[in-house]
């Protein structure tokens, strides 16, 4: 299966695989603004400053909590072990997002669906992998 | 008579979560499915949506329509399991089948609660478990009509905000002081019984039902204080219980739910339960519970699954937790959260009354044992992990109402 991975040392929180995650999904997104599927967070602020960056995306689990918890059958984990969304199964009842330890599911507010990482299964490489200019993101490919 | 490696009685969520569980540990063993519901896996929480319009009946489904031919599993619907015979592993169904199995499932959920009150089988007075109920329901809305729905759960909130889309006029009466009383706070409710009813909900608060009146059909709901409100429809959604008989029956540990172990084994070593109908570990409390709610049920099948295929994956226990949306309030509880879970616990919490945000935490040394989220609910996620592992959250405590809270605060404090 795809995994991505994230090396926190090199990352410098320049949210560029923000940018590029969110247009790589324009395409689906109808009226609402595209929102990327990974997330640059912050750690606790110090003296003033920022935190150290992580970030965010999907861990595409075993056993994900998101999936277990979907009573519209919206996610659904694939047999490549990546778990994917079908927004015209989704009725934004949130249940996803009480779920996943991580916060990495994202509500779309205006279109009452969410959204999450599916690992850009259909590219060669990840928009997010593909952008990042401190290789702080790699993509692994597993059986 | 047909054999089978597995046999799983109830074709929902526990009931499908269990063919994806042994189908992880074992690929080939024969796996039958009984329900007597005649329809594909279906998703119960969705029938008020398909009230409301907003869904076709396949979209119910939540799993797709070639899921027991890819999974190798003959489903048995339309057909009630009658008996389970113990001692030759046999279960019994209506048309005299006989099945034998060598691990059983009993996923058979639970059913509304019988509300005895006079006037309750009259036309028009309605149950809300099944999509056969939903499909009735539909049958019978009036748009401009009345609707009336006794009892202010999810269930109850969800089938009013579905009655309303299609033009009804509905009123909710509970006999309670609070909406949504078994799983919210009551800031939490107010909050959403301000937005229902900023839409055209009514809410009776301290209503107990004295009858429901009509003669053939349902006219009208009369409660003890005396008043009358007219009614074309009547949902009772009084809650629900287990669905025990079948295992009362054959004579396995029954107490409110049918009683499981950490494995999801009932009193007899080849039979396991799961789901609504099952009483098992509580994560907070620790003692057994019936946590009905659709995460726990297919969790618990999935786990059920892999054991009953060999696998020794415990249970580590289930919270009750809730999310919805009504009006565009999107609002989740979990936990201990309730005003009266909250003695001898500390609580943290922040409100903006302008943005219609609330955010409680209820903790027990240093643990979150509780959470509520309204209107911003993109951390709650990350509450619900810090409940289910028990983590300390000392080091962070003084950032858990921050509006930035997120996954990242645990990683710097060493947490992720
Ligand atoms: C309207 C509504 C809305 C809901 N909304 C939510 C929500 O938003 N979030 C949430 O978490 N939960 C919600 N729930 C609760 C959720 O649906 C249940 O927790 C979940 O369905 C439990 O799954 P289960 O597999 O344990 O049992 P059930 O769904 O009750 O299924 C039981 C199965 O067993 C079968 N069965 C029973 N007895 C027999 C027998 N003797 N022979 C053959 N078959 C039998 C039934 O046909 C069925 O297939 C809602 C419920 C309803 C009714
Ligand atoms: S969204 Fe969250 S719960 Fe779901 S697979 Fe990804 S990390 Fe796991
Ligand atoms: S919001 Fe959509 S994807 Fe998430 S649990 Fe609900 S139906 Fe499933």
């Amino acid at each position: 299966m795809r995994q991505i991975l994230v090396d926190l040392a090199k990352c410098k929180g320049c949210r560029q695989c923000e940018k590029a995650c969110s247009n790589a999904h324009s395409a689906t997104t109808e009226n609402s603004k595209p929102i990327s599927r990974v997330k640059v967070l912050f750690t606790r602020p110090e003296n003033g400053k920022k935190g150290s960056p992580y970030p965010m995306r999907c861990h595409q689990c075993e056993f994900p909590k998101c999936a277990e918890a979907c009573m519209s059958g919206a996610l659904i984990k694939t047999k490549e072990g990546i778990v994917i969304h079908e927004d015209e199964r989704c009725v934004g009842c949130w249940m996803c997002v009480m779920t996943c330890p991580y916060g990495a599911i994202f509500r779309d507010v205006q279109r009452k669906v969410v959204v999450k990482c599916d690992a850009c299964l259909h590219e060669e490489i990840p928009a997010c992998v593909a952008v990042c200019k401190f290789d702080a993101m790699k993509v692994e490919e597993s059986e | 008579m047909n054999s089978y490696d597995y046999i799983i009685i109830g074709n929902s969520a526990a009931g499908i979560g269990c063919v994806e569980g042994i189908r992880k540990m074992d690929a080939t063993g024969s796996i039958a499915i009984i329900s007597y519901e005649d329809i594909h896996a279906y998703s119960r929480c969705m029938i008020t949506h398909y009230i409301s319009g907003h869904i076709d009946e396949k979209k119910m489904y939540f799993r797709k329509e070639n899921f027991y031919t890819e999974r190798n599993t003959t489903p048995y619907l339309g057909r009630r399991a009658k008996k389970i015979i113990r001692s030759s592993k046999i279960v019994r169904l209506d048309n005299g089948e006989e099945l034998h199995y060598k691990k059983l499932l009993l996923a058979t959920g639970a059913e509304p609660a019988p509300y005895d009150v006079t006037g309750n089988s009259l036309d028009g007075v309605y149950f809300l478990r099944t999509a056969a109920d939903s499909e009735a329901v539909m049958n019978d809305v009036v748009k401009g009509g009345k609707a009336v729905i006794l009892g202010g759960g999810l269930v109850g909130m969800k089938a009013a905000d579905a009655l309303n889309e299609r033009g009804m006029d509905v009123t909710i009466a509970i006999a309670s002081s609070q909406l949504l009383s078994q799983t919210m706070d009551r800031y939490g409710a107010d909050i959403i019984k301000n937005a229902v009813e900023s839409n055209g909900i009514h809410v009776l608060t301290n209503s107990p039902v004295k009858c429901i009146l009509g003669d053939d059909h349902v006219t009208g709901v009369e409660f003890e204080s005396g008043q009358t409100i007219p009614a074309d429809l009547v949902i009772l959604a009084k809650g629900v219980r287990p669905s025990t008989i079948l295992a009362k029956t054959c004579g396995i540990d029954v107490d409110y739910g049918i009683l499981v172990d950490e494995f999801m084994k009932t009193s007899d070593n080849d039979i396991y339960a799961a789901g609504d109908v099952a009483e098992a570990l509580d994560l907070i409390r620790g003692g057994k519970v019936v946590h009905a709610i659709w995460p726990n049920a297919l969790e618990q099948g999935r786990i059920a699954g892999m054991n009953m295929a060999g696998a020794q994956i415990a249970y580590q226990g289930g919270i009750g937790m809730n999310s919805a949306e009504f009006f565009g309030v999107a609002a989740i509880s979990m936990g201990l959260c309730r005003s009266r879970d909250e003695e001898g616990l500390e609580v943290l919490i922040c409100k903006d009354e302008e943005k219609g945000t609330y955010r409680k935490i209820v903790l027990q040394d240093n643990v979150i044992v509780g959470a509520v989220c309204i209107g911003n609910v993109e951390c709650a996620g990350v509450f619900n992990g810090l409940i289910l592992n028990r983590t300390d959250i000392s080091s962070i405590k003084d950032l858990l109402l921050e509006d930035d809270f997120d996954y990242a605060k645990l990683v710097g404090a060493g947490l992720g």
